[in-house]
């Protein structure tokens, strides 16, 4: 904007006025010398002046309006010189504003104070509107935090329902993942995760994860029910919140040192008012209201979780008990199977055997006397012979002792057989019992002790013949005998005689057999050498001491025994001798020397007795 | 088809012979694969003629496998009182179990005999018929529920009857238990003493180069017939050392011819030294 020059404004309008102020004399002057027509006079602005006296005071008419013009111009200038101060004060105010809203748009609100200074509506307004624009960027500022909070909930939930829902139905795994991926998200330093067990019948806490954490202090992973914080946290079902914490309440490891955590948090696992566990969280830091809130929700979730996989866990080893159950149900119902089987195949062999063994023991029932007992003596039972044998009733001997069929004389014979049999030991023999009438009867006996499979002697088994004609027999025989005997010992008597007239007469010949230039031996049936003269003696360079009561095969070697049928049938008592045949044999002397030597040989008989004497003449002597 | 032909036809195309099992029960066990496979005897046939697999599968099924620790436990302690004694002064002393089965006999056995100082000098075999069973055997592993209350039981009859000052065994030395998981298993010391394999009693030569002091051959003979069970009386008496014991089952005895060979003495059998006829 031009400034406006006031001085010339004034001067300019003076001017004007001036002018104007003439004219208007000029004009008038003008006018008045029309007058000269009229009047003869010269004309003269003087003459004038005469004519019309009033042309003095309009002389100063060019003077007054100059003066009115400067008044005018005056007032003019005044005006606008007021108009340009307004101008001026209105340029800088707008500057002013626009600076400020400058400011406002560029976000800077606090260097537009100059405002405030005005008060004119305009700033008032654009007072107001800073402190709107302040107090929307503020909110604007706290939408983003919360927006950006928000995100970090929902990415961290959306993040976190990836890893719960990824899980395999480990609980280890899967509460080692979640506080890892806490631990990681929320960038805090160390995390721990309990696990309510009630499989026992203590409830109580499970480290079943933790990170960071000092190690040798949850060696045993077990924390008690109701204990500590952890304990606490799961009673109340609340979580817990600490930024003071007490010293060595944790100790937080992995390369940070020992030092002591600026806040704890503690977090029920909970779902439905149901508790699953606890989670704690350690950080240097404190926690922001959002990221408790944060943990809080996924701790529904893992609550949610874990129940489902416990749930799981549950079911599959329900499904597998029940399976292995029908396994071995069926495995069962087929070892039963087999049981019965079994059972049956016993009870038909046992049938089997009973049959064969009644067989037996009718036959025995038959043609035996038979009868049981206890190993005393006392009688289990009988058969329908042993009452007929010992003519008695099957009443009369119920109960009894086997003593009543023994004479008194013989009674203690009982004791001893009872005794070998409980021993185990059979008895087996001919006896003598008495009947009801006294009577003698003769029985063949055979006791067999009964044992059972534990080696116990359940009773004994009598199996008994009727001798009694036998042995009756056998006494009229052995009486004849007697008388034979009698007989038969005088016999022997005079035998005897003769024996020793032929006993003489045999040590008669044996004289002169010794004195015999042939060697000569005798021998019984059975090759027992009797006889050895001296040619013999000299023969086989034995003493007769030597040979006497030995057997014929030493004075043979063993190939000759066998190669040779005369010697063969000489030594061997069940061959037929070569008799009357004069045979060249090999005999073999003490020192086993090989001699051959001719044989013959000559039987005697007395009755059943055979002897054998043979006579041996040296060949080499002969064919000298 | 009968199941006796269907039996003549598996020994003929098969290693295995059942022909003289005891009718009934083979007829009963063949009835039961039948029911259980849903098969006829024809199809059976067919199957066990291509399969060498399924005729296994079929041996493990047509067998009963039934056993129990220290099976009747009074037996067990005679044997231990009237037969072992006899045997102290050998220096080996040779076992032979036939149809060991899960391997409770074997087990049982042992157990009785390392408790009496005697493990160390046994020679133990222990045979059966059944592969499955054998590996059982082997593995020495048992259910607990199941089979605890045959130890207790036989811990019972100890106590009433001791065996050399034995009266009471101590089940932890020998097995390793977990209950948790129903099962007990067989120590490994005791798990490493005898050998125990696969040997069809019926076809199979002997396993062994030497006799033996002691054969179990308890609940087996009960599935055979006369016949094939003097057939089996007859091995054991060529296998058996002079004066060795033949323990049978509860319910099985020798009968027929072979009854002259051997004494029975409890529940054993004793080879008799001395052959002779006796009237
Ligand atoms: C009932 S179990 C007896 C088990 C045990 N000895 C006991 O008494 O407790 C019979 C066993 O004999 C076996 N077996 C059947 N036939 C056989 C054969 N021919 N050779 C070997 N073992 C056989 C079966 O496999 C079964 O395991």
């Amino acid at each position: 904007m031009k400034k406006i020059n006031v001085k010339n404004i004034k001067s300019k309008f003076t001017f004007r006025g001036f002018l104007l102020g003439l004219f208007f004399y000029m004009i008038t002057i003008l006018f008045g010398l029309d007058v000269f027509g009229y009047i003869q006079q010269t004309p003269s602005v003087f003459t004038l002046y005469k004519i019309f006296p009033g042309l003095w005071p309009l002389s100063f008419l060019p003077l007054v309006t100059a003066y009115i013009g400067y008044i005018v111009s005056n007032n003019f200038s005044n005006i606008i010189r007021a108009q340009n101060k307004h101008l001026k004060q209105e340029e800088t105010r707008s500057l002013t504003v626009l600076e400020f809203i400058d400011n406002l748009r560029k976000g800077n609100f606090q260097d537009s104070f100059s405002l405030s200074e005005s008060k004119d509506k305009l700033s008032e307004s654009l007072l107001r509107l800073r402190d709107y624009l302040i107090k929307s960027k503020e909110e604007q500022e706290q939408r983003r935090i919360e927006e950006e909070q928000r995100t970090w909930v929902t990415q961290g939930v959306a993040q976190f329902g990836e890893i719960l829902r990824k899980n395999d139905d480990n609980i280890e795994n899967l509460s080692y993942n979640i506080i890892k991926y806490l631990v990681e998200y929320m960038r805090i330093n160390q995390a721990g995760f309990y696990l309510i067990n009630r499989t026992t019948n203590e409830k109580h806490f499970e480290l079943t994860a933790c990170i960071a954490f000092d190690r040798k202090k949850f060696a045993d992973k077990r924390i008690e029910w109701e204990e500590g914080l952890i304990g606490r946290c799961a009673l109340e079902k609340e979580t817990i919140y600490l930024t003071d914490i007490p010293n060595n309440y944790i100790n937080i490891t992995s390369g940070l040192g020992d030092a002591n955590p600026k806040s704890i948090l503690i977090v029920p696992l909970k779902t439905n008012d149901e508790i699953y566990g606890v989670i704690e969280l350690a950080s240097f830091k404190e926690f922001q209201d959002f990221e408790i809130e944060f943990v809080e929700k996924t701790a529904e979730s893992i609550a949610l979780t874990i129940s489902a996989v416990q749930n799981t866990i549950r079911t599959t080893k329900l499904l597998k008990e029940t399976q292995s159950q029908a396994e071995r149900m069926s495995q069962q119902e087929e070892e039963l199977r087999q049981n019965l089987e079994e059972m049956q195949a016993t009870q038909e062999e046992s049938d089997r055997r009973e049959i064969e063994m009644k067989g037996i023991l009718e036959a025995i029932d038959h043609a035996a006397i038979s009868s049981e007992f206890e190993t005393d003596g006392t009688l289990i039972s009988v058969n329908e012979n042993f009452l007929k044998t010992y003519q008695y009733n099957l009443e009369e001997i119920e109960g009894q002792n086997l003593k009543i069929f023994f004479f008194k004389d013989n009674v203690s014979e009982l004791d001893q057989i009872l005794a070998d049999l409980q021993n185990g030991h059979n008895f087996k023999g001919r006896v003598k019992r008495r009947t009801k009438m006294g009577d003698e009867i003769y029985l063949l006996t055979t006791y067999t002790p009964v044992i059972d499979h534990e080696g116990e002697i359940i009773k004994i088994l009598s199996l008994e013949n009727d001798i009694t004609e036998q042995v009756k027999m056998e006494e009229t025989l052995k009486e004849s005998k007697d008388e034979l005997g009698i007989k038969l010992e005088e016999a022997k008597k005079e035998v005897m005689e003769q024996f020793k007239e032929v006993e003489a007469i045999k040590i008669r010949t044996e004289k002169t057999l010794e004195g015999a230039l042939d060697a000569i031996i005798t021998m019984d049936k059975n090759g027992k050498i009797d006889f050895f003269n001296e040619a013999a003696e000299k023969l086989w360079n034995y003493q007769r001491s030597e040979v006497l009561g030995k057997n014929i095969k030493m004075l043979f070697s063993e190939s000759s025994i066998e190669k040779d049928d005369f010697i063969a049938a000489f030594v061997d008592p069940e061959k037929d001798k070569i008799i009357g045949e004069r045979r060249e044999v090999p005999i073999k002397d003490k020192f086993g020397t090989e001699v051959a030597v001719l044989f013959l040989l000559s039987e005697a008989k007395v009755g059943d007795d055979h002897s054998y004497t043979a006579f041996i003449q040296n060949v080499e002597v002969e064919l000298f | 088809m009968n199941f006796k032909e269907y039996l003549n036809e598996l020994k003929t195309h098969t290693p295995y012979d059942f022909s003289d099992y005891s009718d009934n029960s083979i007829h009963r066990r063949i009835q039961k694969i039948l029911k259980d496979q849903d098969l006829t005897l024809e199809q059976l046939y067919e199957k066990t003629k291509v399969d060498k697999q399924f005729v296994e599968h079929l041996v493990e099924e047509i067998t009963v496998n039934t056993t129990e620790f220290f099976r009747d436990p009074n037996i067990w302690i005679t044997l231990f009182k009237k037969l072992y004694p006899s045997l102290k002064r050998k220096g080996t002393i040779n076992i032979w179990h036939v149809g060991c089965s899960s391997g409770q006999e074997i087990y049982s056995n042992l157990i009785m005999l390392n408790e009496l100082g005697l493990a160390g000098r046994v020679n133990v075999l222990a045979t059966d018929i059944n592969q499955k069973m054998v590996k059982t055997s082997k593995d020495g592993s048992y259910r607990y529920k199941f089979n605890i209350p045959y130890l207790e039981a036989f811990n019972k009859a100890l106590s009433k009857n001791p065996i050399e000052n034995v009266s009471k065994i101590d089940w932890e030395k020998y097995f390793n238990i977990d209950l948790e998981d129903d099962f007990m298993e067989v120590k490994s010391f005791l798990r490493d003493i005898p050998t125990i394999q696969k040997h069809d009693l019926v076809k199979e030569p002997v396993p062994a180069m030497h006799k033996f002091d002691v054969i179990f051959c308890r609940n087996v003979l009960i599935y055979f017939n006369t016949t094939l069970q003097s057939k089996i009386f007859q091995l054991f008496y060529d296998n058996l050392n002079n004066s060795g014991q033949l323990i049978l089952g509860n319910h099985e005895g020798i009968t027929g011819f072979f009854k002259t060979k051997f004494v029975k003495n409890g529940p054993a059998y004793t080879k008799n030294k001395v052959f002779h006829f006796k009237y």
